[in-house]
C-alpha cells in the first residue's frame, strides 16, 4: 500500500478524452491507479479496449487492463430503443473525421487480464483494506452490473466519480449527456446503490473546456505523453468548432480528465452541490435526461452534481500533472 | 324498426364492403358515415368512403374526421411499422388496400364540419339511442367522448372492428386499427358503454371464398360485383402474406361489423370479458384479454369466432337488393 494515495480503478471507453483521463491517472503522484476496465460506449469494446492498452503503453505503466460490458444492462432489450445519430464533421479533402477518430500508435504488445471487468470490480472493492475510488469515464454498465452482483461492496466504496449528465448541456439528444444517455438504467442503479456518486457534468466539462493555447504548451513539454495529450485536445477543438460550438470558439473539453483532475483538486468544479438526482428511464424525447429535484422540500440527497467547471484551474492541473511524464519517452530515444 | 347507426371507416378495401352492407340493409338506417386516417392517410379515406356512397347512390352525409392518432405520432419510442414484403400478380403490384378505390372519382362532397363535432352535435340532440360502428382507428370516437362524456348516454353500442386474441396482423401482438391509436381504443373500451369487439379471431374465422365471389357477381349489382372485386383482391394478398385456414379465402373484417347488426350468428363464442390496451414496446396495441377466473371488471363482448356460413348468406341477401345492375 502507498501511503496518501487514493486508490482508483478508471473504467473507460477509450475514446479520445478517455486517454486524457488515463494518462493524468497514471500519473498523477495523488493516485494510486490499481486497474482499468473498459467499457462499451465511445467505440465498440473491442476498440475501447484496444486503445486502452495502447495508452498504458504509451506511459510504459503496467497497469493492468480488464475488459468489461459490451453493451447496455437492459436498452438493448426494449425493439423501440431511442437511437442515437452520431455526426460526423467533414474536412476541406472530404475525409471524414468525427469525436472519437483511432490513435494513431503502434499496436499494443500487452494483451487485458483474462478476469472480466465486473468481476475484477467487485473483488478489488471487497478485498482492498482502503476504501475504493471509481472513476467511470464511460456508461455505467460496469459500475450497474458490479452494484447488483456485490451491492455489499458499497461499504468499500469511497466515491464513484462518473463523468456523466447535464443541467443546462447535453449532447447525445437535445437533453441527454451520452454515457448517462447510452445506459441510463446502470446510472440510476449507482444512484439507488448507497453509494457516494458525483456526477461531473457537460456544465462542468463544458466551462472547463481547455483552449487551444494548451495544445502547444503540452507539446512544449517535448516528451510523447505530451505530444499525444496536445494531439487529442487539437482534434478535438476542430470537432467542436465544426460540430458543437462551445460558449467561446477554439476550446474543447476533455471530459473525462476532468473528473481525475477533480480528484487532484476538488477547486476544478467551483460549484459542486447536493441533490436528490433521477435519470430518466423512458424512452421517449426524456431517456436519459437527468431530474435534479429542485423543490425546496426535495427527497433526500443521493449525489453531487457539478454545476461549474474552472478551465484555469484544470488547466494547471493538467500541466501540473503532465509535467510528471519527463522521463518517458519513445523506445531506444532516451535522453 | 331500422337500427340507427353511424359508421365510422378508414375506406379500405374491407371498409367499401362494410359501407355497401350498411346502405343496403333494410334494417339498419345509416345516419352518417365519418371518414378517419388508419389504412390510408384522411385524405384518401375520405374520398374512397364518398367514391363507394357515390356509387351506390345513397344520401348518406359523409364526415371528415381525425388525421392522426390522438397522441402516438408524438412520442418517439412507439413502434414503426415493418416494411411490408410487396406482393406481385400479374406483374402488378397488389396491396391489401389501392391508395384509391378502382370506381370513379366523387363528385359529391364531405360535410363542412368534422367528424368529431358531427357526433357531439348529433348525439346530444339524438332521441333514440344510436350504434357506432368503427371499423378503423378508433380516433374519431374517443374524441368524441373527450369532448363530451354525456353523449356516451345516447349510444346503444359501439361495435369495433379490432383487436386479435389468438390472431394479429400488424406485429406479433396486434392488430392494425387498435395498434395505430392505442389510447383511443383504451378510452373507448372503458367508456362504460357496451362495447362488443370484432377482432380477428371473428374475421378470419368468417372469411369470404372464391367461390363466395362467385355468387355476389352471379347476383348481377354494382355492389355484388365491386364486393367480388375487393374479395378477389384481398385473396390474394391473403395467399401471399397470410393464408389462412379455408383455401382461397380472405377476411373482410369491417364488413362482419354490419352483418353482426342484422344477424348477431355471424359472431361466435362472445365472450363478456375485461380488455386492455398494450401501449408500448412488444405489446403496443395488443387487446389484452384478462384471463383470470377473478377477473377485473369486464368492460366488452369479445367474439373469439365467427360463422363464415351465415356471413355470406347475409352479404349476398344485401347485394341482392341493391337495385343498380351490373358494373
Amino acid at each position: 500500500m502507498v501511503e496518501g494515495k487514493r486508490k482508483v480503478i478508471l473504467d473507460v471507453d477509450t475514446g479520445t478524452d478517455d486517454a486524457t483521463a488515463i494518462i493524468l491517472a497514471a500519473l498523477a503522484p495523488k493516485i494510486e491507479l490499481l486497474g482499468i476496465t473498459t467499457v462499451w460506449g465511445n467505440l465498440p469494446l473491442s476498440v475501447t479496449t484496444e486503445q486502452t492498452l495502447m495508452i498504458t503503453e504509451l506511459m510504459k505503466k503496467d497497469i493492468p487492463v480488464y475488459v468489461g460490458c459490451p453493451g447496455p444492462i437492459a436498452r438493448g432489450l426494449y425493439p423501440q430503443a431511442h437511437k442515437e445519430h452520431r455526426r460526423v464533421a467533414v474536412d476541406a479533402k472530404g475525409k471524414e473525421y468525427g469525436y472519437h477518430d483511432l490513435f494513431q500508435l503502434p499496436r499494443p504488445s500487452a494483451q487485458a487480464q483474462r478476469r472480466h471487468g465486473v468481476d475484477y470490480i467487485v473483488e478489488t472493492c471487497r478485498t482492498s483494506r482502503e476504501k475504493i475510488t471509481l472513476v467511470a469515464a464511460g456508461p455505467l454498465t460496469n459500475i450497474g452490473m458490479a452494484l447488483r452482483i456485490a451491492p455489499d461492496i458499497v461499504k468499500n466504496i469511497r466515491e464513484v466519480v462518473v463523468m456523466g449528465g447535464g443541467i443546462t448541456q447535453s449532447n447525445s439528444t437535445l437533453c441527454a449527456e451520452g454515457n448517462i444517455f447510452r445506459d441510463p438504467e446502470a446510472a440510476e442503479i449507482l444512484l439507488k446503490s448507497g453509494a457516494p456518486a458525483t456526477f461531473i457534468t457537460l456544465d462542468a466539462t463544458h466551462r472547463a473546456a481547455l483552449p487551444v493555447e494548451y495544445v502547444d504548451r503540452c507539446r512544449g513539454l517535448g516528451n510523447p505523453v505530451g505530444d499525444f495529450f496536445a494531439e487529442i485536445l487539437r482534434q478535438r477543438i476542430r470537432v467542436y468548432n465544426a460540430l458543437q460550438p462551445l460558449w467561446r470558439g477554439d476550446i474543447a473539453p476533455i471530459h473525462d480528465a476532468l473528473c481525475v483532475a477533480y480528484l487532484l483538486d476538488p477547486a476544478v468544479i467551483p460549484d459542486m452541490r447536493r441533490v436528490h438526482l433521477n435519470v430518466c428511464l423512458d424512452h421517449g424525447n426524456g431517456a436519459g435526461a437527468f431530474l435534479i429535484d429542485t423543490r425546496y422540500y426535495h427527497l433526500k440527497e443521493n449525489a453531487n452534481v457539478a454545476y461549474d467547471g474552472s478551465w484555469e484551474r484544470f488547466g494547471e492541473v493538467v500541466m501540473d500533472t503532465l509535467e510528471k511524464a519527463e522521463g518517458l519517452f519513445w523506445k531506444g530515444e532516451e535522453k | 324498426m331500422a337500427r340507427k347507426i353511424i359508421l365510422d371507416v378508414d375506406t379500405g378495401s374491407d371498409d367499401a364492403v362494410a359501407i355497401m352492407a350498411a346502405i343496403l340493409s333494410p334494417d339498419i338506417q345509416l345516419e352518417a358515415v365519418c371518414s378517419v386516417a388508419g389504412n390510408k392517410d384522411i385524405d384518401k379515406t375520405t374520398e374512397n368512403t364518398l367514391r363507394v356512397v357515390e356509387l351506390l347512390g345513397a344520401e348518406v352525409p359523409v364526415y371528415r374526421g381525425c388525421r392522426e392518432p390522438l397522441v402516438k405520432f408524438l412520442c418517439p419510442d412507439r413502434l414503426e411499422r415493418e416494411e411490408k414484403k410487396k406482393v406481385v400478380k400479374d406483374g402488378k403490384v397488389v396491396e391489401m388496400h389501392s391508395d384509391y378505390l378502382d370506381i370513379p372519382t366523387a363528385t359529391i362532397r364531405e360535410q363542412d364540419i368534422s367528424a368529431v363535432e358531427f357526433y357531439v352535435q348529433y348525439l346530444r340532440q339524438a332521441k333514440e339511442p344510436v350504434t357506432l360502428v368503427a371499423v378503423g382507428p378508433l380516433t374519431n370516437v374517443a374524441m368524441a367522448l373527450m369532448v363530451d362524456g354525456t353523449i356516451a348516454e345516447k349510444i346503444e353500442e359501439i361495435v369495433v372492428m379490432g383487436g386479435g386474441y389468438n390472431i394479429t396482423n400488424v406485429t406479433p401482438t396486434a392488430e392494425f386499427n387498435i395498434w395505430y391509436d392505442p389510447e383511443a381504443a383504451q378510452r373507448v373500451i372503458s367508456s362504460g358503454v357496451r362495447v362488443t369487439m370484432v377482432p380477428l379471431d371473428a374475421t378470419h374465422a368468417a372469411c369470404i371464398t372464391l367461390d363466395d365471389c362467385k355468387r355476389f357477381r352471379a347476383l348481377n349489382t354494382v355492389s355484388g360485383d365491386f364486393a367480388a372485386e375487393l374479395c378477389e383482391q384481398r385473396i390474394v394478398m391473403h395467399n401471399a402474406a397470410q393464408p389462412l385456414d379455408v383455401p382461397d379465402a380472405a377476411a373482410v373484417h369491417d364488413a362482419l361489423c354490419i352483418a353482426y347488426l342484422i344477424d348477431p350468428g355471424v359472431l361466435k363464442d362472445v365472450r363478456h370479458v375485461h380488455c386492455v390496451v398494450g401501449f408500448r414496446d412488444f405489446c403496443e396495441g395488443q387487446t389484452i384479454v384478462d384471463p383470470r377466473y377473478y377477473t377485473e371488471e369486464k368492460n366488452c363482448y369479445y367474439a373469439f369466432d365467427g360463422d363464415r356460413f351465415k356471413f355470406v348468406d347475409v352479404l349476398c341477401d344485401l347485394f341482392a337488393r341493391d337495385k343498380r345492375k351490373g358494373r
